[in-house]
């Protein structure tokens, strides 16, 4: 029954008041002619009736207010009449709604961001329970684990209910319509249940799949599946070939499944075998933590199996783990990036404040336009809180319209930013704008109804009643108080202002200096074409493919266009050489198996360390690298001659101080199982093959020809169009070999992706920076103008009294100048107090950079000067007469 | 009976012990209706005029039993704790 009143309060309104009303009528009516039965005259029945009844209107009222659902009624009532406020003033209010979508919806976009990668939890089961596992370098830097030491914390551990080692490789994968190049994780077993996964068809790889020699086999990612093989429901037709083994395809993973990332394949690990050595890092490793055991106790765990390791090596040299570490998985993933992002996540919510501050001061313009009506409300028995509700209304209406509008932005705005991110940045495919996402812009929208209104509300109803309409509605006195308030938000303004677009010139300055920096290599210009072939074993098949790369660069030479092609075993700015420690030898002291170099490592005046790099003479030439001393590869270094190398510059510096390296012997068998000692014969100009920021490494080049393998990156070196060399170069393969489809891209394509976060980080912190600068500048224009238009009798007094134009445009721009500088003053000050806090994103400048915090405080108060002028110029045109006038 | 003829009733009743304005009675009597207790029509009272009548409704008479033992026991209580000091 009482629902059905409620709902009979609020829709048909109007029929229960006419009932209402003739109710009461007809109370009156028959309380008059009782009245007049007793004997009064009409008018005095009247009267005493009308007495009795205690008015009509208020007896309505009376029973509006005992009505189910009133306070509905009164809450539609209001807000229907702060939407007519708000429509009263249409510029005002879209300019409103229009900066709190800006600041909302910005703020969100950069949420978003932040929690895709950095708060939404990885979609495995119980995420939080799954660790990465590394080892602790005698730099105490994490790196990968060699496969004893996993095998030992495998075994000795006590933290972890499932814990598996994992890498990742490229490789070319045939047995389907074509062969393609394929991403293939090699695992140990118990892989899957660290993530709580299991096979949505076929299954796991069991105990005996993973023994050494077993008959291969292959887990397939959802995708793979579908797209390259067809979605089979029978697996046992699937057999896929992955370098010389056939492998049979026995389970294929859930969709949603992709660790490591982009992997299609999983192969066991250790089907040939494991390592023995300990200090190969070949592997990566994680664990699921057994119920109840914490990261901490996990970490003391694995730490003490390290140590042990360590210990019982009797020292072992710089390659072997001093320690280990339990990271959760998502903060390992995540970690690099995270300085960045919450460096984005506060310059948006600098830009959010300065948003708000407008709109803070375009609402403070009409308290005191409205001071009057408010002033008549409150006299007509409007209570304190009622008229705060109003402004709070008020706030919350445009503050949500704002809201809607920004997160209708933000559904824009995140899909360019994907777009637009760099390729490092990690977990992008789980950014989306999602129901956090849209909680998030709800919530920040009614933090600024209520502080908006809040403050609004505070502002509007503090100074007296009567002060105002005393004033007869000019409120001279009020309006004071709201300019200097005015001032103050303006202050803020430009002070964060500053902040912003010091932190924004500053990552465009390292930007710039990066660029500057010369890599020591050619960029643009070359193609590079990523051949995998089979593994080999056998020194025959090893001969086969450095005959099989010779004349493939043979081939590539004979295009059209192209000056020279080399090849290499890692191209700069692709990942990175493999490094290791060589030793120094005599020409007649070669070692004669693996085990004899163990001993060696440990003289320390023989054993230094380097990067390796397999590469063809012709490689030097196309990427434009020095020769600075001796020769380059050449006939002379054939398959019986003794091996060749040439090394780097910052290596010969430093390994070889006062002497010429050229003629000495080095062993560095460890990194390709090839035993046989290496004879320096010339050493070429250093790379910086980790990008213009990082110092380049040392480095040993050997020649790709006496000592291939199978996985190379060719490039070429062209004057002609990269697409006509592209597909020439792809077409010449094809001929020598259709099973290896290769990867080919343009050099500078792989340069410009390495800037890709610097880009990033320059272009949205510019992006906040102009747009704050935007908003601040209004917002001193708006002060400013109101500041004029209030203080227009005052002009007029001060012409009549003898001022002249000059003098009125000094004293106007004064104030404004004054506002400004002491906004900038702050801002630089906060500027360099916070900009530590990016230090480690910065390069080749400081964070006190001169030129940036010059430029900053140039352009602000150039800006703000413009912002005050034309006010200035208003205040001179003022006519004393009219202005004497002017209520 | 319509508002005016309760109000004088009531009056009348409890010997000008109770006078219940309109101020009081209206919102009493519609929040009343709201609840299911009593049940309006209109109609033609004793001078031709058209008045809004009310009547006790099921639920009503049955909320009138509790309210009677509700206010039964108050009094009983009351006049216990007089008696006793």
């Amino acid at each position: 029954m009482k629902i059905r009143s409620l709902l009979r309060n609020l829709i048909s309104v109007k029929r229960a008041d006419d009932d209402l009303d003739l109710e009461v009528q007809s109370h009156l009516a028959m309380l008059i002619d009782d009245n007049l039965h007793a004997g009064m005259p009409p008018k005095d029945a009247e009267r005493a009736a009308r007495i009795e009844l205690g008015g009509v209107t208020q007896v309505k009222e009376q029973v509006r207010e005992a009505r189910l659902g009133n306070w509905l009624r009164s809450l539609i009532t209001e807000w229907g009449y702060c939407f007519r406020q708000l429509r009263r003033s249409p510029g005002l209010t879209s300019a409103a709604i229009l900066t709190l979508a800006l600041g909302i919806g910005a703020t969100t976009t950069i949420f978003s961001l932040v929690y895709g990668i950095l708060l939404r939890p990885l979609p495995y089961p119980e995420p939080d329970r799954i660790m990465a596992i590394f080892e602790l370098s005698s730099k105490d830097r994490p790196t990968r684990l060699a496969d004893p030491n996993f095998d030992d914390f495998r075994d000795q551990n006590q933290s972890f209910q499932a814990i598996a080692k994992y890498s990742v490789g490229i490789a070319t994968v045939s047995g389907t319509s074509q062969p393609v190049r394929a991403v293939v994780a090699s695992v140990s077993p118990g892989f899957l249940s660290v993530f709580g996964t299991r096979p949505v068809l076929g299954r796991d790889f069991s105990p005996e799949d993973s023994r050494q020699g077993a008959e291969p086999t292959a887990l397939v990612s959802y995708g793979y599946w579908s797209h390259v093989l067809g979605s089979p429901r029978d697996l046992s037709q699937s057999r896929l070939r992955i370098g010389r083994d056939a492998y049979s395809v026995i389970g294929v993973l859930p969709a949603a499944f992709q660790f490591p990332t982009d992997a299609d394949l999983w192969i066991p690990a250790d089907l040939e075998g494991a390592n023995p050595s300990r200090t190969s890092h070949n592997y990566n490793a994680v664990g699921r933590l057994r119920a109840g055991v914490t990261v901490a106790q996990a970490n003391q765990d694995i730490s003490a199996i390290a140590r042990r390791i360590h210990a019982a090596s009797g020292g072992g040299g710089n390659y072997l783990l001093k320690d280990g570490r339990v990271l959760p998985l998502r903060d390992s993933i995540t970690g690099k990036a995270r300085p960045a992002l919450l460096i984005l996540l506060g310059a948006v919510a600098f830009l959010f404040l300065v948003a708000c501050a407008n709109v803070a001061n375009l609402m403070l313009t009409q308290v005191s336009v409205r001071g009057r009506e408010l002033a008549i409300r409150s006299a007509l028995g409007a209570s304190r809180a009622r008229l705060t509700r109003q402004f709070l209304n008020e706030a919350t209406l445009l503050a949500l319209a704002g809201g809607g509008l920004g997160y209708v932005g933000a559904l824009a705005g995140v899909k360019e930013l994907v777009m637009l991110a760099p390729p490092g940045l990690p977990r992008l495919d789980s950014v989306a704008v999602n129901v956090p996402v849209l909680l998030f812009a709800f919530l920040l929208s009614l933090i600024v109804a209520g502080g908006l209104g809040a403050f609004i509300a505070a502002r509007a109803t503090s100074s007296g009643v009567r002060e105002r309409l005393a004033d007869g509605g000019r409120g001279q006195a009020g309006s004071q108080g709201s300019q200097k308030i005015g001032r103050i938000i303006v202050v803020s303004q430009i002070a964060i202002t500053s902040v912003l677009m010091v932190g924004a010139g500053l990552f465009g300055r390292s930007l710039l200096k990066v660029l500057d920096v010369n890599p020591g290599f050619r960029v643009d210009r070359i193609v590079a074409m990523d051949v995998s072939l089979p593994p080999a074993e056998s020194p025959e098949s090893k001969a086969e493919q450095a005959i099989f790369f010779s004349r493939l660069i043979d081939g590539l030479r004979q295009i059209p266009g192209v000056r020279n092609v080399g090849a290499t075993s890692g191209l700069p700015m692709t990942g990175g050489l493999p490094d290791g420690m060589f030793l120094r030898m005599n020409q007649n002291e070669a070692p004669a198996s693996m085990d004899a170099l163990a001993p060696l490592f440990r003289q320390k005046a023989r054993a230094e360390s380097a990067d390796f790099c397999a590469a063809t003479d012709g490689y030097f030439k196309v990427l434009g690298i020095p020769l600075l001393r001796g020769r380059l590869f050449d006939e002379r270094d054939g398959a019986n001659s003794p091996h060749a190398a040439v090394i780097s510059e910052s290596l010969a510096r430093e390994s070889w101080p006062h002497q010429d390296p050229i003629g000495h012997t080095i062993e560095f068998g460890n990194m390709d199982g090839d035993l046989r000692l290496l004879t320096i014969v010339g050493i070429v100009g250093d790379i910086r093959e980790n990008g213009p920021d990082l110092p380049p490494n040392p480095t040993v080049y050997v020649n790709l020809f006496q000592r291939p393998r199978a996985a190379v990156s060719i490039a070429m070196l062209s004057d002609a169009d990269t697409r006509s060399v592209s597909a020439a170069a792809r077409s010449i393969l094809k001929r020598m070999n259709p099973e290896i489809p290769p990867r080919i891209q343009t050099f500078s394509q792989v340069y410009s992706a390495l800037l890709g976060s610097r880009k990033f980080n320059v272009i949205l912190t510019g992006f906040f920076g102009i747009t704050a600068l935007l908003l601040a500048t209004t917002g001193v224009f708006g002060v400013m103008a109101y500041s004029v238009s209030r203080r227009t009798q005052e002009f007029g007094v001060r012409v009549a009294l003898g001022a002249v134009t000059g003098n009125l445009l000094r004293l106007v721009l004064g104030l404004g100048l004054r506002t400004v500088f002491i906004g900038v003053a702050i801002g630089i000050a906060g500027s360099l107090a916070l900009t530590r806090v990016a230090e480690s994103l910065l390069f080749g400048v400081t964070a006190t950079d001169a030129l940036t915090f010059c430029g900053v405080t140039f352009m602000l108060v150039a800006s703000a000067m413009l912002a005050c002028y034309i006010p200035a110029r208003r205040a001179t045109r003022v006519d004393p007469v009219v202005a004497l006038r002017h209520e | 009976m319509h508002g005016l003829g309760i109000s004088r009733r009531i009056q009348q009743i409890t010997g000008g012990t109770f006078i219940v304005q309109p101020g009081s009675l209206f919102p009493a009597l519609h929040r009343m209706e709201e609840n299911g207790w009593i049940s309006s029509f209109w109609g033609e009272s004793e001078t031709n005029r058209r008045a809004k009548y009310y009547r006790l409704s099921k639920a009503g008479r049955k909320q009138l039993e509790v309210e009677t033992d509700r206010w039964s026991r108050i009094s009983l209580a009351i006049a216990r704790a007089l008696d006793a000091t």
